[in-house]
């Protein structure tokens, strides 16, 4: 049996590393999943800042700076198309929680140090980034209308695979 | 002598005449072509299509391209009949290869000697 859940609850959820449900398309609007868009990188940049400043593994370290600087970036793309389609992102359930989850869990690693701080920020970035992945591929790559937005969500698709390899990489070592 | 300066122009013409420039496409976190056929001589430019910054990086053939932002591209030209694995630094995932034709053995990272 399958387990659904509104979108909005699973992100939240995943980013309080709670036990993940299967994603429910919530049938988004484009100005919506411009603003979940970028909600979702902004969530990913703060933790890595967080593990900047607190990490001492080499691999943990780099991995970070490398989750500001590509999201960021993806972030800096997706505002400059919402710009030039004239769309304003619409804060919406989903990119709430998003951000509310996202600090529940800077909260929890915020209290932890060395070894315990490494394995819990990697733990979640893998989660992270296998569930914004399921959410690319299931409800907001279908569920963008506009063409140019569509094709950016396909475009940094391959950035959210290569994260997500990268954090199973130094997940594996930190075991 | 007169000779032997054209014969010497001539011989370098004819080397930059047979010499190819390849492309790699760097887009959707990957180097495309992965492997990339050449000859000493040749050229290859690596353009950044992708939507984060990405690099060429080789630490035993000594290849680094330094960081490239979107849009930017870099060219090396091969010198030596060597082939070698290269990365992307910034994304270990990303790998890809230059492979020179008539060579031996490809480059790897030295191993450090016994000293017993």
């Amino acid at each position: 049996m399958t387990i659904k859940k509104p979108l909005a609850t699973v992100l939240c959820a995943l980013l309080a590393a709670a036990p993940l449900g299967a994603v429910h398309a919530a049938n988004p609007n484009d100005a919506q999943i411009a603003a979940i868009v970028v909600a979702a990188n902004t969530v990913d940049i703060d933790a890595g800042k967080l593990a900047e400043s607190k990490t001492k593994n080499k691999d943990v370290r780099a991995f970070a700076q490398r989750m500001v600087a590509d999201h960021s970036g993806v972030n800096k793309q997706a505002v400059a198309l919402v710009k030039k389609l004239h769309v304003t992102p619409e804060a919406n359930d989903t990119s709430k929680s998003l951000t509310q989850g996202g600090e529940t869990t800077r909260d929890r690693l915020k209290g932890l140090s060395g070894h315990d701080f490494d394995k819990a920020y990697v733990d979640n970035e893998v989660s992270y980034h296998e569930t914004v992945l399921d959410a690319l591929d299931k409800t907001l790559i279908p569920g963008a209308s506009n063409a140019e937005l569509k094709a950016l969500l396909v475009k940094v698709r391959p950035a959210f695979v290569a994260h997500l390899e990268h954090a199973k990489h130094i997940q594996a070592e930190l075991k | 002598m007169k000779s032997v300066v054209v014969a010497l122009g001539l011989m370098a013409w004819a080397a930059t005449a047979v010499a190819a420039d390849h492309r790699v496409v760097i887009e959707g976190m990957a180097f495309t072509p992965k492997v990339v056929a050449v000859k000493p001589g040749d050229t290859i430019t690596w353009v950044n299509q992708d939507i984060v910054v990405h690099n060429v990086t080789a630490g035993a053939a000594g290849i680094k391209s330094g960081d490239l932002k979107p849009g930017q591209s870099w060219r090396h030209t091969v010198r030596r009949g060597v082939s070698f694995d290269y990365l992307c630094s910034l994304h270990p995932v990303m790998t890809g290869r230059v492979q020179v034709e008539g060579e031996g053995k490809p480059l790897r990272p030295a191993r450090p000697r016994s000293t017993s």
